[in-house]
């Protein structure tokens, strides 16, 4: 069974100077060992205790080694503001959400035979009803399909209260806000061809929330949804078809042939579909669906001081709420593809955690990696080839190293960078390389 | 005594081999003479207190290894509170027949070379109803992925040789280590655990650490986890072998 070292023997020992100090400034290195010394160290070593060196401590501080440059393995690309990105398994094309009042929310990067973004983005505009131009929509998260060139886009906009949504006057003209958006990639551009999560199910003006597919890419799972009461969160499904689209659950699953049709209807070229939603009380804060990890059993979302496993029982939906320890907050989540691994970032402090899972149960008890200094913020983001993990931070991005099982090996290096807050983070594991949105180009 | 004197202060004079290594090598390191007392004296209560016997309390921090074994609930690790059929809480744990605990510590703390003379661990309850509790000595390897159904899914799936870790002599130990009972005017109960931590310490058996089972529901343990985790207490008393 793996273990970890106690953390506070670890971290006694190796902040104890042994020896006699130059003055009260001194510092380790700067010691000359004496008898005294020596007897201290006797000491520590008969009382304390130390573990062998590969035993992993569970949890930790770590000062992060300032990386001069950019690995090779990195690319970044120019998106201000920046706050979620996705790259396509299955086509060339790297995008990247933003928020922006000149409409031009997604940036559409085109990948060389190298993986590398070969000139200017094309943007694309989330759209909105008409009654809402005057607020702004804005990206909140991006998923590929894992097989089918398919976009799902999660977005949100400025709405009034919480207290004043669902059923509220104030609410009304945003009912007609569609939260979710299906691209299509045609011919290396995104093309709309669906959209639904609409009316008195969601709440508006949230500052995360994204979409997760389960491990068939059978049911999509939303966010934001409404809870029992108005500062309750909740999540949502969609069944989806094999071509990956919302299945009308009013009406048989073959509908999905009418997309073709859209081509030649310029003036609703995509499919708006009001799709029953199967939601759920989660007992939880807004924002939900801060990052889904999927499991071959389950699933596991990202939430409120925690994560939320759900699986279905017997056709139903069970939750459990997993809580970290100790710890307060919204956390965004991230797994490992290949390791059973989750990592959750507790969104504004310097705290990750990575916890087990196996199927999409979380197991035991969580890591905790404390960096000195940071503000961690975004979703993490795993690079299988290189054993890391990638979490932004204010002008710069951290990078932690793991181990074989996925578990953090308590080192971490950090990447300075021109944007103000690093979010926009997707990584290519066909491709083995990272994509930071920054501010701007060095 | 006067004996004594006189043979320290022959040795001192004549034994020029000691006297080097004690008084020769340290003065070229800058070190004054009368300094060497004091190394003695410390070296002395180095050894003295080495031999006293010691105490010392592993609070939940030291525990690097937990899981919930849920009948109803049987893939899920952390099935620590059934709200509903259909919602399950991580903390705080609570006893049912059908759910039980999974706990192990790490024993980094005590040095090797040492005897474990006593150990006893401190089970606490806040709002306790009449409860019988079970720790059983864990056998069988458990690990990333264990529950009721299986004792570790990575890197293989292994299932415990009765679900819940029920197997006696393979999943869990033949007989219960020690037995308590939670009632309203006894929140906590202190189970006598020296055998096993002596097993453990000694390496006659691996420590996998220790299950609890209950016989009756709606006791809510203090979450070993959580808020009020330092209520659970391993009391070890250790001496030089």
């Amino acid at each position: 069974m793996g273990g970890y070292r106690n953390s506070q023997v670890g971290l006694a020992v190796l902040s104890t100077p042994v020896g006699r100090t130059n003055g009260p400034a001194a510092r380790w290195g700067q010691t000359r060992p004496t008898l005294y010394g020596c007897g201290a160290a006797l000491i520590l070593l008969v009382f304390v205790g130390v573990s062998p060196a590969a035993d992993i401590r569970r949890e930790f501080e770590i000062a992060p080694t300032i990386l001069k440059e950019a690995p090779a393995y990195i690319s970044q690309v120019q998106v201000p503001d920046a706050n979620c990105a996705a790259v396509s398994p299955v086509a060339p094309l790297l995008v990247v959400g933003h928020r922006t009042t000149n409409n031009q929310h997604l940036a559409v990067f085109r990948l060389d035979a190298a993986s590398l973004p070969a000139g200017a983005p094309n943007w694309i505009t989330l759209p909105k009803p008409a009654v809402l131009a005057t607020n702004v929509n804005y990206p909140l998260g991006l998923q590929f399909h894992p097989k089918l060139p398919l976009l799902y886009v999660w977005q949100d906009i400025n709405g009034p209260p919480g207290d004043k949504q669902e059923n509220h006057a104030a609410f009304k003209n945003h009912l007609e806000f569609d939260h979710l958006l299906l691209y299509a990639v045609k011919d290396g551009a995104l093309e709309l061809i669906q959209t639904g999560a609409r009316g008195t199910g969601f709440h508006c003006g949230l500052p995360a929330g994204t979409v997760g597919l389960d491990a068939e890419a059978k049911t999509l799972f939303v966010p934001n949804a409404l809870g029992a009461t108005w500062d309750e969160a909740g999540i949502g499904s969609y069944e989806l078809d094999d071509q990956g689209l919302l299945v009308d659950q009013d009406k048989p699953s073959t509908e999905s042939g009418k997309v073709k049709g859209l081509k030649t209807a310029p003036k609703n070229r995509f499919e708006r579909r009001v799709v029953l939603l199967q939601r759920k009380r989660t007992h939880r804060y807004y924002p939900s669906g801060a990052g889904w990890v999927t499991g071959s059993e389950a699933m596991i979302m990202g939430g409120y001081s925690g994560c939320l496993v759900i699986d279905f029982n017997q056709g139903n939906l069970r939750q459990t709420w997993f809580n970290l320890p100790d710890a307060v907050g919204n956390c965004v989540i991230a797994g490992h593809p290949q390791a059973p691994a989750v990592y959750l970032c507790l969104q504004n402090t310097s705290r990750l955690f990575q916890i087990a899972h196996s199927d999409g149960f979380v197991s035991l008890l969580p890591q905790a990696a404390v960096v000195t200094g940071a503000r961690l913020t975004g979703a993490p983001v795993v690079l299988t080839r290189q054993s890391q993990v990638g979490v932004g931070d204010a002008r710069s991005l951290h990078l932690f190293g793991l181990l074989p099982d996925g578990r953090l090996d308590g080192k971490v290096d950090q990447l300075p960078l021109p944007a103000a807050q690093v979010r926009g983070l997707a990584y290519s594991e066909k491709h083995g390389r990272l994509y930071v949105s920054v501010d701007k180009l060095n | 005594m006067a004996k004594s004197n006189s043979t320290k202060t022959r040795r001192l004079g004549t034994d020029k081999d000691w006297k080097r290594e004690i008084f020769v090598r340290p003065q070229s390191l800058g070190f004054p003479r009368g300094s060497i007392l004091r190394v003695l004296t410390a070296l002395l209560c180095c050894l003295v207190v080495s031999a006293q016997a010691r105490t010392i309390t592993l609070k939940p921090e030291a525990m690097d290894a937990f899981a919930t074994l849920s009948e109803n609930a049987p893939r899920n690790g952390w099935a620590a509170q059934q709200v509903d059929s259909s919602l399950y809480l991580s903390n705080p744990p609570i006893t049912s027949a059908s759910t039980s605990y999974l706990l192990r510590y790490s024993f980094d703390q005590i040095p090797k070379g040492q005897r474990i003379t006593h150990a006893e661990w401190v089970i606490p309850a806040s709002g306790a109803a009449a409860c019988t509790v079970h720790v059983w000595r864990v056998i069988a390897d458990w690990g990333i992925g264990a529950c009721h159904q299986y004792r570790m899914t990575w890197p293989k799936r292994l299932e415990w040789s009765a679900a819940g870790a029920r197997g006696k002599s393979i999943d869990r130990a033949t007989s219960p280590t020690g037995i308590g009972k939670f009632s309203p005017n006894s929140p906590q109960i202190t189970i006598n655990v020296t055998q096993d931590v002596e097993l453990w310490h000694s390496g006659a058996s691996p420590n996998r650490g220790w299950l609890l089972t209950f016989d009756a529901a709606s006791t809510i343990l203090v979450s070993p986890t959580h808020t009020g985790r330092a209520q659970w207490q391993l009391r070890i008393t250790y001496e030089p072998e």
